[in-house]
């Protein structure tokens, strides 16, 4: 299938048409799903990373993807055994396959957003300049709306293609809102390992951390909001 | 599977899609171009969503936008006077340019998401048209621009006037796009709206990026980094003292 057209179909989301890519046996429709994801998720990672300079632009561009496909491929199993429990005719390759046309369509959106991003990005005070707390403030809202814009209807589209599978609305709501979990919560750790994608203005652009496997994204939390209750117990 | 798909987008009807059917000429002259854009945009969205090749149009389309934005840069430089007459209506017609380049793809897939089944030529037409019609209408408020260039004394007000009169231009054009995804299946105006934020903050940045549009420094084009908001808030504090 030519490239455009699907791009097409993935976003105007007809829940036949993307029924069709379902059921197809062959693995053509997976691998369009990853391509989509790495150069979708690359274009928009350059453009994420671009703040902190070229090497992090480049960093990123490697990374975002790559998380992309590690959460889908992680939850791969747990998503697909979710499906048949809560009851959708739905195989391993299939809910594979949906998660990645949703996470495909996440990508495209990035990536198209991409431009008009690194551009943005590109013009706000830099790091060092007078300016830089309001720059670094900017341009963590301006990603953190377009990551959030791309995954509201990135899901909402996954949401119409799981109704038109599912015997009902309720258990597609059920499929849905069980993958989303899932798909946060190894995200959140997976993207903790992977930092950094922001660029922390104080620290000094690395492809990971040192010790990126060191710590959890939940034991961070959990430390941080401890430490704010103890200083708030002091005053 | 659930062969009631409620999610499917409907077919075309009598009552959403009542476009005459009339045949546009392939070599269009650029009068006619104006007039189909004021008074009978629906020919023209017809003739887009028709399979017909749409390059000869998009050149026209294009030659349409750089006449009306070249000829209201000129009003703009004639604040300034100087080398800003010739400045101004490059650096409109480049800023307008590569902003809507940069826009160009978040434009296709918000459309495709929001229901419109078109090919990216058929967005670069439909885009293209949109920045015709705002080209054309900035050359209607020339004549208005050009008497307040003589009268008022203050820069940033000069800016006020320049920024109403664009975003006027704008709406009618962003309108137009709407009115035209509309008849070409769109389902969902609230992207074309997110869009038009996108593609304003877009220009506002770019006019920073291009700066001195309005008013004169010792250089032409500066590679001093500067957000717009900064930019605005230091005009603005210039003002105050």
């Amino acid at each position: 299938m030519h490239w455009e057209l699907a791009i097409r179909q993935l976003c105007r989301a007809n829940a036949a048409t993307l029924a069709v890519w379902l059921d197809e046996k062959d693995s053509r429709y997976l691998r369009l799903s990853l391509i989509l994801i790495c150069v979708g998720g690359a274009m928009y990672g350059a453009a994420l990373g671009s703040w902190r300079g070229g090497l992090q632009s480049l960093y990123v561009a490697i990374k975002f993807p790559l998380l992309l496909c590690l959460t889908a491929l992680g939850n791969a199993l747990i998503n697909s055994m979710l499906a048949q429990l809560l009851g959708a005719p739905i195989s391993f390759r299939q809910s594979l396959l949906a998660v990645l046309m949703s996470f495909a369509l996440l990508a495209v959106i990035l990536g198209a957003f991409a431009p008009v991003a690194g551009f943005i990005v590109l013009h706000l005070p830099g790091l060092g300049s007078r300016g830089q707390v309001l720059g670094y403030d900017f341009y963590i809202l301006l990603n953190v709306a377009l990551i959030m814009f791309a995954g509201v209807i990135a899901n909402s589209q996954l949401y119409r293609l799981l109704a038109h599978v599912c015997k009902s609305q309720i258990q597609a709501k059920q499929i849905l809102t069980a993958w989303l979990a899932v798909n946060l919560f190894l995200g959140a750790q997976i993207s903790w390992n992977l930092r950094p994608f922001f660029g922390t203005p104080r620290l000094e652009v690395k492809f990971l951390r040192a010790n990126p496997f060191d710590g959890s994204f939940y034991e961070a939390i959990f430390y941080i909001v401890v430490n704010r209750i103890g200083n708030k117990n002091h005053e | 599977m659930n062969n009631d798909d409620s999610s499917t987008f409907p077919p075309l009807s009598e009552e959403n899609f009542t476009l005459p059917k009339v045949q546009l000429p392939d070599n269009i002259r650029m009068m006619h171009l104006v007039d189909l854009l004021l008074k009978t945009p629906q020919q023209f969205f017809e003739h887009i969503r028709s399979e017909q090749p749409l390059l000869h149009y998009n050149i026209k389309l294009i030659l349409l936008t750089f006449i009306g934005l070249a000829i209201y840069g000129v009003i703009m430089g004639s604040f300034t006077g100087g080398v800003q007459w010739v400045a101004v209506p490059i650096k409109i017609i480049v800023g307008a340019t590569i902003s809507a380049l940069l826009c160009y793809p978040s434009l296709y897939i918000l459309a495709a998401l929001s229901g419109a089944d078109l090919r990216p030529a058929q967005i670069a037409t439909l885009l293209s048209s949109a920045l015709a019609l705002t080209a054309i209408l900035l050359l209607g408020f020339a004549p208005i621009a050009f008497v307040f260039t003589f009268s008022i004394q203050t820069l940033e007000f000069m800016g006020a006037i320049h920024l109403l009169l664009g975003f006027g231009s704008l709406y009618f054009g962003v309108r137009y796009l709407a009115q035209g995804l509309e008849a070409m299946d769109s389902q969902d105006s609230s992207f074309i709206k997110f869009w038009l934020i996108v593609f304003i903050v877009t220009l506002l940045q770019m006019s920073t990026t291009l700066r001195p549009i309005l008013g004169q420094e010792d250089y032409l084009l500066t590679s001093e980094k500067k957000f717009f908001l900064t930019h605005w808030s230091e005009s603005l504090e210039k003002l105050r003292h």
